[in-house]
């Protein structure tokens, strides 16, 4: 609102606008807050009809959704009173429409209205980004005067701010619903996974599982079957709901393959392919399924795209790092599975499962955390405990990173078989 | 990114940079519109591709898999020393070629 405007209103207008302020208060929705705003610049500019414009920035046209029996309409900006509005964000009052090159008369056409006079005003928001343009029609007793002129820069000025409150509480209700997707996707991962690791003599395991603010959709499982010791570790790529449900899914099938009976190929083979049919186009789960026969002590695993699996061996203090035997579990299905990759645990020997936010954990410069860090950790660890060694490796994590936000989800599964053993 | 079909049907693409999170997210429409969308036989040259992450591993299999569907070929090339490790890593080659150079990959077009 102009100085020059605000000085041109009566004690009566600035009533009028002060009711109309305290009506806009009230609606949090857009549609209703639209309907209120022409109702109000009707009755306070003594006007047949009134309609607000809202811009689509990223169609570069305006769009109006308020005046009852108008369906939605859009323009150019640049087309039309409104159009021009939007282009020179200034007042533009016409006395007589038909008469000005600008006016554009389709919408006349298209409603059977016909419109005489006409102020148009540009809804300027408190960051000066237009948000719209309000249109006022047809004044009582002749063209807008400038004092109608004022009274209407008022009234625009609080209609942007009112507009303004409106989008910034969608916003708010849309990150609340949001947040309240993520945490039902956290809730969805964290039922799958074991509550307390097997107890088994001869071997120690240990995991931790830091999801990330944003769900990634990481899993991992230990537990003792009667196939032997099921290891998994999975990762869902992507954000939110969806990949936590392609874990859990993953995960659900696995066990129930196992528990009837399946051996490590067929159980791997048959989620494979079943995830291939249901999960949508690109979508897959990094997973490694391992089965330890705590008696043998050898691992015999499958890997669909989760590497590198580390093997770090206590006799020379060396890390084996074994590649995935296929492709992402779910990206299609399996026409040939590779053998499984069988390795033997030695006494004091760890097998070492890390999902990407680890390896990919970058600090401030951009900088990841890498393979070549982890491989210095589990050096200088070998001979710690599983507890020991995971609060190791997080806290060399953390030093990496300083400041810089988790960005994935961090899976880290141990199993160590004991010197004593 | 670049992008050009050359006379013999074939969609050339060159990437370039880091296919994190952000170079994969940046890309993303760009790519799958130009190898899924069309169907033709497409080629992916990753050398000058420093860094691939999960998200680039899901965008290429994406890719693949979409233009599979339209009796298309994805076929990578050009993957420096890191990037290919991290394609081994992830077994993509059970999903697409992967070869050395841009003529084994038109090589393998042409069978």
């Amino acid at each position: 609102m102009s100085a020059a405007g605000a000085a041109g209103l009566t004690r009566e207008d600035v009533e009028a606008i002060l009711a109309v302020t305290r009506a806009l208060a009230h609606p949090f929705e857009l549609r209703t807050m639209l309907a209120e705003v022409a109702a109000a610049a009707c009755r306070v500019l003594h006007a047949e009809r009134a309609s607000v414009w809202l811009l689509d920035a990223k169609r570069d046209e305006l769009y109006v959704e308020v005046a009852s029996d108008l369906s939605v309409i859009r323009i150019p900006v640049g087309v039309g009173l409104v159009g021009a509005c939007a282009c020179s964000r200034d007042v533009i009052n016409v006395p007589d429409c038909y008469a000005d090159p600008r006016f554009n008369p389709a919408v006349d056409r298209q409603t059977g209205f016909r419109t005489r006079c006409a102020i148009t005003l540009p809804l300027i928001d408190v960051e000066d980004d237009l948000i719209g343009v309000m249109q006022v029609l047809n004044h009582d007793g002749g063209p807008f005067d400038q004092a109608d002129e004022a009274l209407a820069e008022a009234l625009a000025a609080q209609c942007a701010v009112a507009i303004a409150r409106v989008h910034a509480m969608e916003t708010l209700v849309e990150r609340k619903l949001i947040q309240q997707e993520l945490h039902l996707a956290s809730a969805i991962q964290r039922s799958t996974l074991p509550a307390a690791m097997p107890v088994l003599d001869g071997y120690a395991m240990f995991c931790v599982f830091e999801p990330a603010a944003a769900t990634g959709g990481d899993t991992f499982d230990v537990a003792l079957i009667d196939q032997g010791v099921l290891v998994v570790l999975g990762d869902a790529t992507g954000h939110g709901i969806g990949p936590a449900l392609s874990v859990t899914q993953m995960h659900a099938m696995l066990r129930m393959a196992f528990t009837m009976g399946a051996d490590l190929e067929t159980a791997f083979a048959r989620v494979n392919d079943r995830l291939a049919q249901t999960l949508s186009d690109g979508h897959f789960v990094t997973a490694f399924v391992g089965l330890l026969d705590p008696q043998s002590h050898r691992l015999r695993f499958l890997s669909g795209g989760q590497g590198p699996i580390l093997h770090l061996r206590a006799a020379d203090n060396t890390v084996d790092a074994y590649r995935a035997t296929s492709f992402p579990m779910g990206a299609m299905p399996l026409r040939v599975l590779k053998p499984a990759v069988e390795v033997r645990l030695d006494a004091g020997d760890w097998l070492v499962l890390l999902s990407d936010g680890i390896y990919e954990y970058a600090n401030a410069s951009g900088e990841m955390f890498g393979r070549a860090r982890v491989d210095e950790v589990l050096h200088a660890g070998r001979a710690d405990t599983v507890e020991r060694m995971a609060a190791r490796l997080m806290d060399a994590v953390r030093l990496h990173a300083g400041d810089a936000p988790q960005e994935d989800d961090i899976t880290v599964v141990l199993v160590k078989r004991l010197a004593a053993n | 990114m670049s992008l050009k079909e050359a006379d013999d049907g074939i969609t050339h693409v060159a990437l370039e940079g880091r296919l994190d999170v952000l170079g994969a997210d940046s890309i993303g429409i760009q790519f799958t519109a130009a190898v899924a969308v069309k169907g033709n036989d497409s080629i992916v040259d990753l050398s000058r591709v420093s860094f691939i992450a999960s998200m680039g591993i899901r965008l290429l299999i994406a890719a693949a898999r979409a233009l599979d569907h339209k009796g298309g070929t994805l076929v990578l090339f050009g993957a420096t020393g890191p990037v290919q490790d991290i394609l081994d890593d992830a077994a993509l080659e059970q999903i697409m070629p992967i070869v050395a150079t841009e003529g084994e990959a038109l090589a393998r077009l042409a069978h």
